[in-house]
């Protein structure tokens, strides 16, 4: 195998891993820490009227 | 004595017609929701204003002490008032 | 203590009612030195920042928006646990700031009430004093002061007054110790009502005497438009028209940047293939890498504006409006009032929109919440919806002035929230049966939007947006580029005439549109295409629905490496110097028969698809976590396709019946 392709296909694993490994984190229980999507951040639009009861 | 004023009704808050205001006589049954709304102010005693409705008809919006709440009419049940 | 009343790190807490200007203080006492997290395991926001004082930073806590301290919501306990100095990880607060806004100050002072009885040394922060001057009332600041046996000091958070007075008053205060300037242990005949009434009698006593109030000026300005925006028969048409306008105003804005992206990216890729030595090397850059992650990063400007937009209705105070204007509707189906706020962040991504239902206590209610959450059209269909748009109906207008593609868009989101209506009518009905759930919630007045927060709220988003082109997205487009690369194809024979070499290099690899068909995501795509057929889809568009299943953006990554690859020649017949853009390459996308595979109806058919699907694997992940049941993500997953297919069959055939192409 030529080097371009020895790279390439370190590349596209890395890729699939990196994917695999973030969909299993996300169906494991979030950590203490924040409840923080990696993806989509924080918060949403702040609920600042609905009285909480 | 003197006599009391014709209009001077008892109903629940939710019967008021819009653009009234009315003084709550009592805010009655035990729920979270009733004790919330006796937290932000709706007590006996205090007046309030019926502003508007929403479409459909609920919820009402009431002024009261200053600024505007909003609920349904539902929970405006439980606010027995003096109008 | 130190003589001068500080110590190495002091900590002060930020309590107050939401909406009393809270936020703004904190932000302009810490500036940008602050941190955003959760409490552990749970959804209450916990904020802190570094505010510089004299001799160092004292750490502030911004407390959750509170009515009340007694405990009943999980806001309430997590602040009290900070306050008590029981909260894990949270010291102990040396002072508490309470900030009360002054156009509402009775019903801001209850917490105060019962601030004063949790032994802590509290300074009255009064905010909006503006406004409460400006609608020419009058407060008697130091009788306000003696009464409460607390400092009050007026602040400004634009214009920094009362900043140094804020410390002075914190540092004498943690000096002098907690002092409560009433009790209500005295009343005993109701318990807890009777406390309530105790404290309200103590505040309106107060009131009387340090505020005059001028009653004309109560009409205030924000009554006059809530006469107008909330108006029972018009409110609603003022709503619809509003977004109107805000879809209006993303596309037509973003349309120049986007064009200008879009080339630059194309140059870019055309550069790669330049200087890069022929080989797959070159081939994964230019058309995996930036085809993929530059035909989403294309969308930035829309993405940048749209979060312009909800900012700027979030601050001024129209959303609660808006939850006022809709709850009927929302209650007529059984959901809850606190689903609004989910709901509504959804549309921005519905994965935090999912976790803030957390504040639902009833389970039932809270699943029917999250399995139509989705529904509401989040940010990564953006790019969908307007690449389909700007194909096949730019430049359209309707009644002359309106976009057809703001129109459409508008369409497109409308579509998600009625279905997610009658699902949830659906749901509450069957398997979620529950009681309807109560619904109170506080109109604030409106107020002009803070520049700051609707900057710092639109970059954080932009920034999150490019975040995941550049991770998740990238190596989806690496992976997918694999897939249509990969196996690949000999070239073909060599012509009679030609030796070896002229012929490799006339055709270095084989014909692009045979790579791509006996690829393995050719394989995949022709895998399914006799499902999508009856939705007009090829195996292309196959393709490109399997892999939005990762991401809906990824659509568009998959269509621009699809019709990218291996495409030294350009497709548009100008002599092969500037790649197609992908628009063109859709436009002018053929069957093998030589039909067009798009036409209008097809982007629209595909538009209504991506409505309805249910195509993010971060959320069903999400879904997954939070519902603690296959059973019920895997439900979600598979009534949102069939809807999906059924909507688009409908909507391709039945468009077909009647005549549209």
């Amino acid at each position: 195998m030529t080097f371009q392709e020895i790279i390439v296909g370190v590349i596209i694993l890395l890729a699939g891993v990196y994917a695999g490994v973030v969909v299993w984190k996300k169906t494991r229980t979030f950590s203490p820490k924040s409840g923080c999507d990696a993806d989509c951040g924080c918060g949403g639009i702040k609920d600042k009227t609905s009285v909480k009861i | 004595m003197s006599p009391s004023k014709p209009d001077n009704k008892v109903a629940t808050l939710g019967k008021v017609p819009v653009g009234s205001s009315a003084r709550v006589v009592s805010v009655n049954g035990n729920s979270r929701i009733t004790k919330r709304l006796m937290e932000m102010g709706v007590i006996p005693g205090v007046s309030l204003k019926v502003v508007k409705t929403a479409p459909f008809g609920d919820p009402i919006e009431v002024k009261v002490r200053g600024y505007s709440l909003a609920m349904r009419k539902n929970e405006a049940d439980s606010i027995e008032v003096s109008f | 203590m130190k003589p001068n009343g500080y110590k190495s790190q002091l900590t002060i807490a930020l309590a107050g009612n939401p909406n009393a200007g809270k936020t703004t203080l904190f932000n302009s006492l810490t500036g940008l030195k602050q941190k955003v997290a959760n409490y552990p395991g749970v959804t209450v926001e916990r904020k802190h920042g570094a505010w510089k004082l004299e001799n160092g930073h004292a750490n502030l806590i911004d407390l959750p928006g509170l009515y009340s301290l007694d405990a009943t919501s999980l806001d309430e306990q997590i602040a009290r646990d900070v306050i008590t100095g029981t909260q894990a990880g949270v010291p102990k607060p040396d002072a508490v700031i309470a900030v009360v806004d002054a156009t509402n100050l009775e019903r801001n002072l209850y917490l105060v009430t019962q601030l004063f009885e949790f032994d802590v040394p509290v300074v009255i922060a009064l905010t909006m004093i503006d406004a409460f001057e400006k609608q020419k009332h009058e407060i008697d600041i130091t009788k306000l002061s003696e009464l409460l046996k607390a400092p009050v000091v007026a602040v400004n958070a634009k214009t920094g007054r009362g900043k140094r007075e804020l410390i002075d008053n914190l540092s004498s205060v943690i000096e002098r110790g907690p002092v409560v300037p009433f009790e209500t242990n005295g009343h005993v005949d109701d318990g807890a009502n009777a406390k309530i009434f105790a404290r309200y009698n103590f505040i309106s006593d107060i009131v009387q005497q340090t505020v005059k109030h001028n009653d004309r000026e109560r009409h205030r300005f924000s009554d006059k438009i809530d006469r107008v925006l909330t108006h029972k028969f018009f409110g609603l048409l003022i709503l619809v028209s509003i977004l109107l306008l805000v879809f209006q105003a993303i596309f037509s804005w973003a349309s120049l940047p986007m064009d200008l992206l879009d080339k630059g990216f194309g140059a870019l890729g055309d550069l790669v293939k330049a200087e890069l030595p022929h080989g797959v090397l070159a081939d994964l850059i230019a058309d995996g890498v930036i085809a993929g992650v530059g035909g989403v990063m294309v969308f930035l400007p829309q993405i940048l504006l749209l979060f312009l937009f909800i900012s700027i209705l979030e601050d001024t105070g129209y959303l609660a409006r808006a939850a006022f204007l809709l709850d009927k509707l929302m209650s007529r189906v059984g959901l809850h009032g606190k689903a609004f706020l989910p709901l509504m962040s959804s549309f921005a991504c519905a994965i935090p929109g999912i976790m803030a239902t957390r504040t639902i206590e009833s389970r039932r209610d809270r699943f029917a919440t999250i399995l139509i959450a989705p529904l509401m059209s989040c940010s990564a269909r953006l790019p969908v919806y307007t690449l389909m748009i700007a194909a096949f109906f730019a430049g359209q207008t309707v009644f002359g002035f309106l976009s057809l593609g703001a129109v459409l868009m508008l369409a497109m989101y409308s579509l998600g929230i009625c279905v997610a209506i009658i699902v949830a009518f659906i749901l509450k009905r069957t398997l979620l049966k529950a009681p309807p759930p109560p619904f109170v919630m506080e109109l604030p007045p409106y107020r002009l939007p803070n520049v700051r927060t609707v900057f710092q709220n639109m970059l954080t988003r932009a920034w999150l947006f490019v975040k995941r082109a550049g991770t998740v997205i990238l190596a989806i487009s690496i992976i997918l580029w694999a897939l249509t690369y990969f196996p690949r194809q000999v070239p073909d024979p060599v012509a009679p005439g030609q030796n070896a070499e002229q012929a490799a290099a006339e055709q270095p690899s084989a014909n692009p549109s045979d790579q791509i068909q006996h690829s393995f995501a050719g394989m995949l795509g022709h895998g399914i295409e006799p499902v999508i057929r009856p939705l007009g889809f090829d195996w292309k568009i196959g393709v490109a629905l399997i892999a939005s299943f990762a991401a809906r953006e990824v659509l568009v990554s998959t269509l621009s490496i699809i019709y990218n690859v291996g495409d030294d020649d350009s497709a548009s017949g100008k002599g092969g110097d500037a790649s197609p853009t992908l628009i063109s390459a859709i436009r002018d996308a053929k069957h093998d028969d030589g039909t067009p595979a798009w036409t209008p109806l097809t982007a629209v058919t595909l538009m209504v698809f991506f409505v309805l699907a249910m195509q993010c694997m971060s959320t069903v992940a999400v879904v997954r976590r939070e519902t603690n049941s296959w059973r019920w993500t895997l439900f979600m997953i598979g009534y949102m396709t069939g809807l999906a297919w059924i909507a688009a069959f409908v909507t391709y055939q039945g468009g077909k019946l009647l005549g549209f192409v």
